[in-house]
């Protein structure tokens, strides 16, 4: 059911907006707009990558003169896709490497025209095999569509066309989340990656490391609530720290609440709560509580997610509860994304639970 | 130049009914009636009504008339219609259809006909035409609607300029319920020479065929915008030039029955640079003949909005249709003119299914007593036969495309199409076959006793919008339910009808569906939920007693809604637009200030804020009942069109009564309004 | 004079009473060189908005007071022009665009394309939006809020403002700083209370401030306007004395009466036009829905109440799909009305055997 939740891209402005130029604008721009951390500690090279060793193996062969065939990065969000083929960028081009590549995300109309015209446009221009300071890259450049699987259908059809037809000068890199929705045509004439989920310590050491460097304070343990919020998703855990970093000010000492508070995650505890007045089989009470999250904001999709975990958790239920529990949750939070009250989905939910539990 | 027309078309009648062979061609555009050597005229099957033939002569002439463009170009060699030599039985199926349907339109003609060209002998046509009524007094059209028909022309031809009213009038109405005949009669008592706008014939038409040969740029494609403009301020400013031996009437009246297609997708165009420009500038008045109908589109509301209608002091004449009883007695003198002898009970049978169209009514009866050896008297129009001895009601399904050409298309108004859903009558089968494919668990959900009314023919006649519709139902379905389990059901079929009607923003692929086509059938599906989930689940059904019908409530709560909301933004600027909670906090907070406080608010604020604060407390539900009493106690087992028919002699009668249920404008009207808030996302207006 | 509730709103955010480590950490935020989106969230009148515009007089100072209420104008691409009234000052522009309905794409990209284009006063980097509502926008809104959110982060800020993050998607959410606004607990409305009576120079007995502060739900808002409401209707105060509550939520009680007594068609069409009246006022739906449950579930068992709860939950939900919220509200009163009919019956022939 949080599938969706991750389908965003998170992560203040996305890197590289808007395609090439894009962090130039950056500077001329905002002289005081300070760089963020995603950005800043993206790896530079692909052996400062995390974790992907199949990729980077791969790479590396194509920086020793290999071909690059098309590629496809697929894998959940934050594990390093866009920091990979942007440090192989940097490395295959050189400092210049912004005018060899063409980035395009969700966030730009990406519809079959933009395909056509700007796909085909950069592709025509040519690529000398040398770089301006005379050493020797591959004659080509690099598209990089971030969020293929935003595509529709026919855009990604039209882009199965150009691809075949640009080979002599163009490469694509597609990153997307989900293999699935990738049409075959164009699954097939890639070379497909998977990116594995981080595992926590890697993410831990990335984390202390950037703290180290920015300065950042914080309590034992806030670092792993970070990683747990996250689940994995690097991009994100770096975004919230700096988010508390710059709300709370310099000096502060990062507290787990903090955390709680920037992820928009509910505090295990009202999690708790929900569910003791559940098993208590009170209405009153469950009314209360559910009065209570609403009265202290906190967000109704949130507590379905969480509650879901919660329950996945509990040893003290049932397969068939757990069962009857789920497909609740999932009607409560389909209803709600539509539009629902949070208060009567919630309440929906915590009766039903209750009589499940009785 | 409409004298010239009409003498053509006569003489070409005259030619036509004299003959057995009949020659078509359309492109008649140098008024020669056989031009035989350009183009081998085509050979085709007589028909029982050279009606037909005429209205085919009729658009040809006219459209090359009008459209000065034609004439350069060859005629098409195709015949509009597909009267071809093949297969005679489907040929002859295909003109029925199409006689069926074109039937309104012909006689349109012919009336004109008759009416121009006085004196001339017209034989072998229809009943309708031969006993077109010649003066006033034979209509059978409520005498007020005559007095405001001639009024309005008489006022329109007074030099008094204070008396004089605007130059447009528009007369509505449902289809053969004379609004045409009325409006020719009273023009002819009054001296008016008239001239009428027919459409051309598109030129895209002719040349659909032949592509090939067809070049766009030989031929300059005059828009029928542009032309009817043209038409109408030519026709409007000047006098026809005088022909010898017509006497020259001073007043000329112009008459638009034919609308442009182009004004109803596109009706802004059609107020803006038309009538706007046309009612300051116009020298002679202009009659605009709208019918009822069931597409939205040409709404006479879309057409002539209200709004429009007062800024420009448009006369508006609403015809109701032809009580039964006049209808009857009407029948009845056509039959002894023409030598029939009718039974009451089968007229009247006649004239229900007519639904209030006389021209309608009297057509079935020529097919019903047309001698066997007429021409008329195929193999396929004696399926009519039999039905009619017995009373002519919506047949049960397959029979029911039989009728259609016989019974008036779209004859349900809404009431009736609601008693038969809303009544749920069932026949009682005296041995009722159990169907042993039913689990006894299921076996309560079986009903043995067959629907008098199929929901899928009755929404099939229905002429107003599934929206309508189902508000409609919702509105009155409740009183027909003796239990509360089956209202339950019933408000969840009404809940899912309403549910699938309403705009769904994304489809499967997350892309915003807006088909037409889908629109269709999601209406046609919600209609059959409703409509059949009511059938379905009124069990408990209260005594079979007349009841009265009400409007729905929601159009007007939607009315008052949108009005606060709007009152809102003007006069709270900005709490009405930005505050959240501004209706269910803030206004009936300061409700309760106000006495304190009265001197913060504006005066029309005070009033705003007492009016939306608080509501106001009744002490008895509201009246319900919407008609007389008197036919509560109506035996409630007789066919309800018989109860349709009370009602609108009622209402017929009592025109002065507030609530006149059976009066298409309500629909009408009601669709007006909902097209208004169609563009607004109704669930917006509620906000906070 | 002014209404107390504008006349003691505070106006920076040293004044705020409440949720102080917040307005500290808010302050921290202006102060920073790199002010981010924001997206306040939080329940209605726990004081969002009233902190939105403390941190756009830190931002600017004072010259965010001087607003002027537009009415703006844009075009769809159909060609059908939507109006929109703006609150605006020199340097921020406050909207609420969920308020044209399907069109509010439009009023996002369209607005935020002219403001971001026109350049900022007295060296002031960028200006700032203000969107009402964004829970509400919808989904072409939102994907169109995104992309406007990044192309223009040079010129122009955003604060949204939505009562929960649950309908934001998630590329919104991760754009924008998240800042919490929970309701005041009722300690904390007796406070701000017992401050405005300082400030009218009127005595409040605690007990009262109390019942007020209770029945306000965690509604500031509402319990000063319900505090100057009681004090209109009676002064001086007595702690026992009738609390002022909106006239609506009274009809809405009288009308479960109405179903809770008898459950008959009948008594179903006369309770449709009572819910008619309520939309007529103006009355929210889902408030309609949360009202009628809370009065309905009071006489049932728990089985019971799981199913109201159930039923109100689906039908509240259709009715936010649909366009006449009244066929719903009709549905989930019948299934009320049936339910508890059979509740009662059962409850009759239980009695009956017993005896």
């Amino acid at each position: 059911m949080d599938a969706w939740m991750k389908t965003g891209k998170l992560g203040k402005p996305t890197p590289g907006m808007g395609g090439a130029n894009g962090k130039d604008k950056n500077k001329n721009n905002k002289r005081n707009y300070p760089v963020p951390w995603v950005e800043k500690y993206r790896p530079r090279s692909i052996t400062d990558v995390v974790q992907q060793e199949e990729v980077v193996a791969v790479l590396d062969k194509i920086l020793q003169g290999a071909d690059l065939p098309n590629l496809l990065f697929y894998g959940p969000p934050g594990t390093g896709k866009t920091s990979t083929i942007l440090a192989a960028a940097r490395q295959l081009f050189g400092d210049g490497y912004k005018d060899r590549i063409l980035e395009l995300n969700a966030s730009d109309e990406r519809g079959i025209s933009v395909i056509r015209e700007k796909v085909k446009k950069f592709s025509q221009q040519t690529a000398s095999a040398t770089l301006p300071d005379g050493r020797p890259c591959p004659p080509f450049k690099l598209i990089i569509l971030d969020e293929a699987d935003a595509m529709t259908n026919p855009a990604q059809s039209a882009l199965r066309r150009t691809m075949e037809k640009e080979t002599k000068s163009t490469r694509f890199c597609l990153l997307c989340n989900y293999l699935s929705r990738i049409i075959p045509p164009i699954t097939s004439r890639c070379s497909k990656f998977r990116f594995k989920p981080l595992k926590d310590d890697m993410v831990m050491e990335r984390l202390q490391k950037i703290c180290a460097e920015e300065g950042v304070k914080f309590e034992s343990g806030v670092l792993k609530a970070l990683i747990k919020t996250s689940e994995g998703d690097l991009r994100r855990a770096i975004t919230a720290l700096q988010s508390c970093h710059r709300l709370k000010g310099p000096d502060h000492i990062l507290r787990i609440s903090d955390v709680d508070e920037m992820s928009g995650m509910i505090p295990a505890e009202w999690i708790e709560r929900f569910f003791k007045s559940v098993q208590s089989g009170n209405y009153d009470k469950v009314d209360g509580v559910v009065e209570d999250m609403a009265k202290n904001g906190l967000p109704a999709a949130k507590l379905l997610d969480q509650f879901f975990h919660f329950v996945l958790t509990n040893d003290e239920l049932t397969d068939g509860q757990k069962a009857k529990i789920f497909q609740k949750i999932s009607e409560c939070n389909h209803r709600l994304m539509d539009g629902g009250s949070e208060y009567l989905q919630l309440l929906d939910l915590a009766t039903f639970t209750m009589m499940v539990l009785k | 130049m409409a004298d010239q027309e009409a003498d053509e078309q006569a003489h070409k009648r005259i030619r036509l009914e004299d003959d057995d062979i009949v020659y078509i061609d359309l492109g008649d555009d140098d008024g020669e009636p056989f031009p035989v050597q350009s183009r081998p005229p085509r050979r085709i099957r007589r028909t029982k009504d050279t009606n037909d033939v005429n209205k085919e002569f009729h658009g040809g002439s006219s459209s090359s008339k009008v459209i000065p463009s034609t004439s350069g170009t060859p005629p098409s060699t195709k015949p509009k219609i597909g009267y071809g030599t093949g297969d005679g039985k489907k040929v002859s199926q295909i003109q029925k259809l199409q006689a069926a349907a074109r039937m309104e339109t012909n006689n349109k003609t012919s009336q004109k006909d008759i009416l121009l060209r006085k004196g001339k002998k017209i034989k072998g046509c229809t009943w309708v035409d031969r006993n077109l009524p010649s003066n006033l007094d034979e209509l059978f059209v409520h005498k007020k609607k005559v007095e405001e028909v001639t009024s309005w022309m008489k006022a329109t031809m007074s030099s008094n300029r204070a008396v004089r009213s605007s130059k447009i009038c528009v007369v509505t109405g449902p289809s053969g319920a004379g609004k045409t005949a009325t409006v020719f009669l009273a023009a002819k008592e009054l001296g008016l020479e008239i001239k009428e706008w027919v459409n051309p014939m598109s030129l895209t038409d002719y040349n659909a065929d032949r592509l090939g040969k067809f070049d766009p740029d030989d031929i300059k494609v005059e828009s029928q915008f542009d032309i009817f403009t043209n038409f109408l301020f030519r026709a409007s400013q000047y006098s026809t030039i005088p022909i010898k031996g017509r006497t020259q009437s001073k007043h000329k009246l112009i008459i638009v029955e034919d609308f442009p297609n182009l004004f109803y997708k596109n009706s802004s165009q059609f107020h803006n640079n038309i009538l706007k420009p046309f009612a300051s500038l116009s020298v002679f008045p202009v009659i605009f003949i709208i019918a009822d109908s069931a597409s939205r589109e040409r709404n006479v509301n879309n057409l002539f909005p209200k709004s429009l209608i007062q800024e420009l002091n448009i006369g508006y004449i609403s015809f109701n249709s032809v009580a039964t009883s006049f209808m009857v007695k009407f029948m009845t003198t056509i039959c002894s003119k023409e030598g029939v002898d009718a039974d009451k009970s089968v007229l009247e049978a006649i004239a229900n299914a007519s639904g209030g169209d006389l021209r309608c009514a009297v057509n079935t009866l020529q097919f019903k007593f047309t001698p066997a050896d007429s021409p008329l008297e195929s193999p396929n129009f004696k399926a009519f036969k039999a039905p009619l001895g017995k009373k002519i009601k919506c047949p049960p399904l397959k029979d029911a495309h039989k009728f259609s050409d016989v019974e008036k298309d779209n004859t349900l108004f809404i009431f009736r199409a609601l008693g038969k859903i809303l009544y749920s009558k069932r026949n009682v089968l005296q041995n009722v076959e159990l169907n042993n494919d039913v689990p006894e668990s299921a076996e309560k959900y079986l009903r043995h006793n067959p629907l008098e009314d199929d929901p899928q023919c009755v929404i099939e006649k229905m002429e107003v919008s599934a929206d309508t519709f189902i508000n409609f139902l919702q509105q009155n379905y409740t009183p027909f339910f003796g239990s509360m389990d089956d209202v339950v059901l019933a408000s969840e079929f009404l809940a899912d009808s309403e549910f699938l009607l309403s705009r769904w923003p994304f489809d499967a692929s997350g892309t915003a569906s807006r088909s037409y086509k889908e629109l269709e059938s999601r209406e046609e599906i919600a209609l059959l939920i409703a409509s059949r989930g009511l059938m379905y689940c009124n069990v408990h059904k209260t005594k079979n007693q007349w009841r009265p019908l009400n409007k729905p409530m929601l159009t007007d709560a939607r009315v008052r809604i949108q009005k606060s909301c709007e009152i809102a933004k003007q006069i709270f600027p900005h709490e009405g637009a930005i505050q959240m909670n501004f209706y269910s906090e803030v206004i009936p907070f300061y409700s309760k200030l106000i006495r304190k406080h009265s001197s913060i608010w504006m005066q029309d604020q005070r009033e705003f804020i007492m009016k939306l604060g608080i509501i106001e407390r009744k002490k008895q539900p509201r009246v319900q009942h919407s008609l007389s009493e008197k036919d509560a106690t109506e035996d409630a087992n007789d066919d309800q069109s018989q109860e349709v028919d009370e009602l609108e002699d009622i209402v017929e009668q009592n025109e002065n009564e507030k609530i006149q249920i059976d009066q298409p404008t309500i629909g009408a009207q009601y669709e007006e309004d909902l097209e208004e808030y169609e563009i607004e996302d109704y669930s917006d207006e509620e906000k906070t | 004079m002014a209404l107390w509730v504008d006349k003691y709103r505070p106006k920076a955010l040293e004044e705020l009473d409440y949720h102080l480590e917040m307005a500290q950490s808010l302050k921290n935020l202006v102060k920073s060189e790199d002010f981010p989106h924001l997206l306040v969230y939080g329940p209605s009148g726990a004081g969002k908005r009233t902190r939105i515009s403390c941190i756009l007089r830190e931002l600017y100072g004072s010259g965010v007071d001087r607003v002027r209420i537009q009415k703006q104008v844009f075009e769809t691409p159909s060609k059908k022009k939507i109006e929109i009234s703006t609150y605006s000052s020199n340097y921020h522009i406050e909207v609420n665009p969920s308020d044209v309905g399907i069109q509010d794409r439009v009023v996002i990209q369209e607005l935020i394309k002219t403001v971001a284009e026109t350049h900022p006063l007295d060296q002031h980097p960028f200006k700032v939006i203000v969107l009402q509502e964004v829970d509400r926008l919808s989904k072409d809104a939102q994907d169109a809020l995104r992309r406007t959110m990044e192309k223009y982060i040079s010129s122009c800020r955003l604060i949204l403002c939505a009562l929960s993050t649950s309908r934001v998607t998630p590329a919104i959410q991760s754009r924008c700083l998240p800042i919490r606004v929970a309701a005041p607990s009722d300690t904390q409305i007796v406070r701000g209370l017992q401050n405005v009576s300082k400030k009218e120079g009127i005595t409040l007995p605690l007990k009262l401030a109390d019942r007020i502060a209770e029945a306000s739900q965690g509604n500031l808002r509402r319990a000063i306007l319900m505090l100057e409401a009681c004090r209109a209707e009676r002064y001086p105060f007595a702690e026992d004395q009738n609390l002022v509550q909106p006239d609506w939520e009274k009809y809405l009680k009288e009308t479960a009466l109405l179903i809770v007594h008898e459950q008959t068609p009948e008594r179903l069409l006369q309770v449709r036009e009572n819910i008619y009246e309520l939309l007529c006022h103006c009355i929210p739906t889902d408030l309609i829905f949360k009202g009628l449950l809370k009065e309905l579930v009071r006489n049932c068992d728990n089985q019971l109440k799981a199913e109201i709860c159930s039923e109100a939950a689906t039908c509240q939900w259709r009715a936010t799909r649909g366009n006449k919220p009244i066929f719903h509200i009709e549905e989930f009163i019948a299934k009320f009305m049936a339910i508890y009919k059979r509740f009662i019956e059962q409850a009759a022939m239980i009695d009956d055997d017993m005896e």
